[in-house]
C-alpha cells in the first residue's frame, strides 16, 4: 500500500520504529564508510597483486 | 562515461547543498524561490571558478537568454537557431578537443567548460532552444535560464533534464515530509556508498587500466562495466536525492541496466536522460524526416538509418575520436539488429508467439547475458589504451599476467 499521501505533512515515517532505526543506521554506516574512503581510506586487507 | 570534474567530496559542494536546503525549503513565493535558486547555483560556480571565469559564464548565459528571448518573440528564429547552435557546437569542440583548441588560441575557455560540465549544458541548450523555436514553451526569463542550464546538483554527471519537464515542475514545491527526507537521505547515502566505497573497492582490486595481458582482459571488461555503473549511477543517486530535498525535479538516470534483455531495453535503462534526449531530439526527427522523404514505404530502414545517425552522434558526444564514433556505431548496429530481429520474429511467430518467446526463461537468461557481454566488450573499444596490433600482441603472444 502506498502510504505516502496519507503520511504527507504528518511527520510519520511510515514504518515500525525498529525498521526506521535500521534504515537510519544503514544510512549512517554508508555515509561513514563513504567519508572514510573519500578521505583516502584504503582496503586494509589488500596489498596489491 | 564522461569523467566527473566536479568533486562531490569537496566540503564546498556540501556547504552549498546545505545552504540550498536551508534557503529554498522555507520560501513560499515563486519569484523569491527562483532568485534564491539562482543565488545558490551562482554561488556554487563561484566555488569552482575565478571571478573572471565566473563573469565569462554569466555573460555567456546572458547571451543564451537574449537569443532565446529573440526566438520566443519570433524575431529571426532561423538566425537564432543557427547562431546559438554554432556557438554551442564551437564551445563543445573546445571542451572535447582541448589540444586543438589551445593551438587555435581558445585554450583559456577549456577549464571553464570542464568546470561547468559543458557536455551536459550543451544538451540542455539544445533542448530549450528547440522547445522555444517550436513554440512548445515560452522563452525562459533570466533566472529560469540560469537555473535550467546550471543546476549545481546536476553539473557533475547530469541527469540531462528535459526543458518541458523543468517547466512542468511546481514553482513552489511542497516542503519535504519526514518520509521524503528519509528517502532522500537514503538515496544520497546510497549514491555516496556506490561511488566512494563499492566503485572504489572494485577499481582497487580488479582494474588495471586494461594493461593486464592475456585473458584477464575479459574479466576486466566485466568489472569495468560494473565499476562504471556504480560510479555513474552513484552520482545520479546523489543528484536525485539532493533534488528531492531541494524541491528541484531531477530525472532518474538508471534502472537496473545490467538486467536488460536486449540493447534497446538497455538504452531504456542506462543513462536514461541521455537516451530520452537522443530519442526526442535526434532519433524521432531523423526517422520522421526519412519517412516523409521516402513516402513512408520503408519504415524499418528509416528506423535503422535513424539509429545509425543518432548513435554515431551519441558516440561523438561522449568523445570526439574514432574510438567513440566506433562505440556509437557498434551500439547502433546492435539496436538495428534487435529492431530487425523483433520485426522478423513478429512476422514469423505472430504477436502471441513473440509473447511466448519473450516469456521463455531460457531465452531471457541467454539474451540478458549476451546484452551484458555486448555492453562490456563495446566499452573496451573506448577505454583500451593500446592499438589493435598491440592488443593482438598482448593478448595472444605473451601469456597471462596481471601486468600492473
Amino acid at each position: 500500500m502506498d502510504t505516502r499521501s496519507a503520511d504527507r505533512g504528518t511527520g510519520d515515517l511510515g514504518g515500525a520504529p525498529h525498521r526506521i532505526a535500521l534504515r537510519l543506521a544503514w544510512v549512517a554506516l554508508q555515509l561513514v564508510l563513504a567519508y572514510w574512503f573519500a578521505q583516502g581510506g584504503e582496503l586494509f586487507f589488500y596489498q596489491g597483486f | 562515461m564522461n569523467e566527473a570534474f566536479i568533486d562531490v567530496s569537496r566540503l564546498s559542494f556540501w556547504a552549498i547543498f546545505v545552504t540550498a536546503v536551508a534557503l529554498l525549503v522555507p520560501i513560499t513565493t515563486p519569484a523569491a524561490r527562483k532568485w534564491a535558486w539562482v543565488a545558490v547555483n551562482v554561488a556554487f560556480l563561484a566555488t569552482l571558478l575565478s571571478p573572471r571565469q565566473l563573469n565569462a559564464v554569466l555573460v555567456a548565459v546572458l547571451a543564451v537568454h537574449l537569443a532565446l528571448q529573440a526566438a520566443g518573440a519570433g524575431r529571426g528564429r532561423g538566425l537564432v537557431a543557427l547562431g546559438l547552435g554554432a556557438g554551442t557546437l564551437g564551445l563543445f569542440f573546445i571542451r572535447k578537443l582541448p589540444i586543438t583548441a589551445a593551438e587555435l588560441g581558445w585554450g583559456a575557455a577549456n577549464p571553464i567548460l570542464v568546470a561547468v560540465g559543458f557536455s551536459y549544458v550543451a544538451l540542455r541548450i539544445c533542448d530549450v532552444l528547440r522547445a522555444v523555436i517550436e513554440g512548445r514553451q515560452p522563452a525562459p526569463d533570466l533566472p529560469a535560464t540560469i537555473n535550467y542550464l546550471l543546476p549545481f546538483h546536476m553539473l557533475a554527471a547530469g541527469p540531462i533534464q528535459a526543458y518541458d519537464e523543468y517547466v512542468a515542475q511546481p514553482a513552489v514545491p511542497p516542503p519535504p515530509t519526514a518520509l521524503d527526507t528519509l528517502e532522500a537521505a537514503e538515496r544520497i547515502a546510497r549514491g555516496l556508498f556506490k561511488k566512494f566505497v563499492l566503485a572504489h573497492v572494485l577499481k582497487s582490486l580488479f582494474l588495471t587500466g586494461f594493461r593486464a595481458r592475456g585473458p584477464y582482459l575479459l574479466v576486466e571488461a566485466q568489472v569495468f562495466y560494473l565499476w562504471l555503473y556504480l560510479d555513474f549511477s552513484g552520482l545520479s543517486d546523489l543528484a536525485v536525492g539532493m533534488g528531492r530535498l531541494i524541491g528541484a525535479a531531477t530525472p532518474e538516470n538508471f534502472h537496473r541496466p545490467y538486467l536488460a534483455r536486449n540493447i534497446i531495453v538497455f538504452w531504456e535503462r542506462w543513462h536514461i536522460s541521455l537516451s530520452q534526449f537522443i530519442r526526442r531530439n535526434l532519433f524521432i526527427p531523423v526517422q520522421l524526416w526519412l519517412m516523409r522523404r521516402s513516402g513512408g514505404i520503408h519504415p524499418l530502414w528509416c528506423a535503422s538509418a535513424a539509429f545509425i545517425v543518432s548513435f554515431a552522434l551519441c558516440g561523438l558526444w561522449h568523445g570526439v575520436s574514432i574510438r567513440f564514433l566506433g562505440w556509437g556505431l557498434l551500439h547502433a548496429a546492435g539496436l538495428v539488429t534487435v529492431n530487425l530481429y523483433r520485426h522478423y520474429l513478429t512476422r514469423g511467430l505472430g504477436t502471441r508467439g513473440v509473447k511466448d518467446y519473450m516469456n521463455y526463461r531460457g531465452i531471457r537468461v541467454i539474451s540478458t547475458f549476451l546484452t551484458f557481454e555486448f555492453v562490456c566488450l563495446s566499452l573496451v573499444v573506448v577505454v583500451y589504451p593500446y592499438s589493435f596490433t598491440e592488443f593482438v600482441d598482448r593478448s595472444f603472444a605473451h601469456g597471462y599476467s596481471f601486468g600492473r
